[in-house]
């Protein structure tokens, strides 16, 4: 599924020496395609995070569309638009978060919970739990884990329905190299598996893994 | 899982549930313990007014003035005192007098020839028209001789005999309870109270040495014919007899009446007090358990819940928070207003009488409802705040 984007841009109402309007996303268009593993680089507040959640269904942009195979986002109602994210969307926020008084497992099956829909296979849930190295935490309650356990928990909870769209903020910001080696191999796996994917982050390693790549500074986005 | 993730959060901070808990509780014990305690204050006022049962009251001057009467009927007092039959008839016969009958008073001692200190009541089974009719509710039959009826908190059952002034009585009936100090009365016809009354003369426990048994009265009880007014009467009679004193019941128990009503402000007053402080209080804690978990609700929100899910979220923990304080408001009110019934009696001074099932189970139903609305509404800011909120802010704060 490609996420298309035309014309979107992002305004926010903030005080400032010359205007009071705050240019986060300058006019632009993009498409998120299938199968690629799309990087998106910038400096810090360049409009990467915002971008991304106007890619995602969470922030309407002030003018454009947002389109995922082919369905327009931001014409759907809360609950369309959460259940369409739910079914197609798997995000990895900046921050590391969970519902501390479930375990890590129950997290991670939190996109199926959610719905009182049926749980997948317990072995993808165990092969993933594998791969990033948590097996073991899967009783654990999120008290319990370290910064870095706790970001590949919500690593497994966004890749737990293999989603068509993967969106990844800063996702090794808190891994060592060989955690972080491990993520960028796991995101390129779900592209090449035919996910839409676009990684966002600072790790210059990640370009090695990138299909696609992007930069974001002062709200402009351009193509590398 | 929506109601899982609410139950998980509860019992993931018991400190937070606790609290929520409490206040539920003490919102519904509020509601629902002084909502009976009203009721059984005004179910006893009222029992106590149909048990006077008579617009006015003729009893002995002397009697009047030390309150006697007032001790006897009021307060649950032991007590007697006696003037002459012969006022029976001369009351009978004025102009204004309606339904007319005497009734006969007695305490029983405290010593051998007794089996406990209760007060006796007699009355005359062919003019009575207070006593008898709630006698036969219980009891149809006439009394025979030495039969009694006793008051519900006398501890003896019907087929028992109890001793007064060496007299063997059997007691035939046992009379529901009326919230006032009938509960502790016995009841017998003039014939047997006469017998009884001669005992205690012939026993030298009779305070009243001097009288004839068979012609004493201690209280005769009058209905208007309705061309005069209770008062009019009254104060005719008071005039006209000497040595009487013509009471209007309502008058003997507009203190009661009075103090009621004051005693009811006062509990309506602290219930919507509680309820307020309780609802406030909920409110606050919700709010900080929510701004609290704003990260939580706002990955649920990442993941796909509907802003409904959240508010359901919120909406679910205290919903459940409610219910059992509300259990637990109801538990406590029923042990606070049963068991302390007694003691609460005593402490206010007023007649105390416990509404029947029925009652007690609409009014948990009504305080459990609005306990549960109340918990609900209360955290209904914070969830409508936290499922609008946009998630990627809440995820930067």
């Amino acid at each position: 599924m490609d996420i298309k984007a035309e014309g979107i841009k992002r305004e926010f109402i903030r005080k400032m020496k010359d205007s009071n309007v705050f240019e986060a996303v300058q006019k632009t268009d993009f498409v998120l395609r299938a199968g690629e593993l799309t990087m998106l680089e910038g400096r810090s507040g360049g409009g990467k995070s915002t971008f991304m959640s106007m890619l995602c269904g969470l922030l309407k942009p002030t003018e454009g569309k947002v389109t995922a195979g082919g369905t327009d986002l931001y014409s759907l109602s809360d609950d369309e638009l959460s259940k369409f994210r739910n079914l197609h969307f798997g995000i990895i926020p900046q921050v590391q978060t969970g519902i501390s008084s479930l375990t890590v497992r129950e997290n991670i099956l939190l996109p199926y919970t959610l719905y009182n829909e049926e749980l997948p296979d317990a072995r993808w849930l165990d092969e993933l739990l594998k791969t990033l190295d948590i097996g073991n935490l899967a009783d654990s309650m999120l008290s319990e884990l370290s910064g870095g356990e706790l970001r590949r928990m919500t690593i497994a909870r966004a890749m737990i329905r293999k989603p068509e769209i993967l969106m990844a903020d800063e996702p090794t910001g808190d891994l060592d190299d060989e955690n972080t080696e491990m993520v960028l191999q796991l995101l390129q796996k779900a592209a090449r598996a035919g996910s839409a994917v676009l990684l966002v982050t600072h790790e210059n390693c990640a370009a090695g893994y990138a299909d696609v790549r992007y930069t974001m500074s002062g709200g402009v986005l351009r193509e590398v | 899982m929506k109601k899982n993730i609410s139950l998980k959060n509860l019992a993931k901070k018991p400190g937070r549930t606790a609290a929520l808990t409490i206040m539920a509780a003490l919102l519904c014990l509020a509601v629902f313990g002084g909502s009976l305690l009203v009721k059984s204050l005004t179910s006893g006022f009222s029992s106590l007014e149909d048990r006077l049962g008579a617009e006015i009251m003729v009893i002995p001057e002397d009697a009047a003035g030390s309150k006697k009467l007032q001790d006897i009927v009021l307060q649950g007092n032991t007590g007697y005192f006696y003037m002459d039959y012969g006022i029976l008839d001369e009351v009978e016969n004025m102009e204004g007098v309606g339904e007319c009958t005497g009734q006969f008073f007695l305490a029983s001692a405290m010593s051998n020839c007794c089996s406990a200190r209760l007060q006796i009541i007699g009355f005359d089974p062919d003019t009575d028209f207070v006593i008898k009719s709630w006698i036969q509710k219980s009891y149809s039959k006439d009394l025979g001789e030495n039969d009694i009826v006793i008051g519900n908190g006398i501890n003896a059952f019907v087929g028992d005999t109890m001793l007064f002034y060496g007299v063997n009585c059997h007691v035939v009936s046992k009379l529901a309870a009326t919230g006032t100090s009938y509960d502790y009365s016995v009841f017998t016809t003039k014939d047997n109270i006469r017998t009884l009354i001669a005992s205690s003369l012939e026993k030298k426990l009779n305070n009243f040495g001097d009288i004839d048994p068979y012609n004493v009265v201690s209280s005769i009880l009058i209905n208007t014919d309705g061309t005069v007014t209770p008062d009019e009467l009254a104060a005719k009679i008071t005039e006209t007899v000497p040595g009487v004193t013509a009471i209007v019941t309502n008058s003997m128990i507009s203190g009661i009446s009075d103090t009621l009503s004051g005693v009811g402000r006062v509990i309506r007053v602290l219930i919507v007090a509680v309820c307020v402080l309780a609802f406030v209080i909920t409110a606050i804690v919700f709010a900080m358990s929510v701004r609290g978990r704003k990260k939580e609700f706002a990955t649920m929100r990442l993941l796909g819940a509907t802003r409904n899910k959240i508010a359901g979220i919120v909406f679910g923990e205290s919903a459940v928070t409610s219910l059992i304080g509300s259990i637990a408001g109801i538990v406590l009110g029923i042990i606070i207003v049963v068991m302390f019934g007694k003691f609460i009696e005593e402490q206010l001074g007023l007649p105390y009488l416990l509404p029947g099932a029925a009652t007690f189970v609409l009014t948990g139903i009504l305080a459990a409802a609005g306990t549960v609305i109340s918990g609900t509404v209360s955290s209904v800011v914070p969830a409508i705040r936290i499922s609008r909120a946009d998630p990627q802010i809440l995820l930067k704060e």
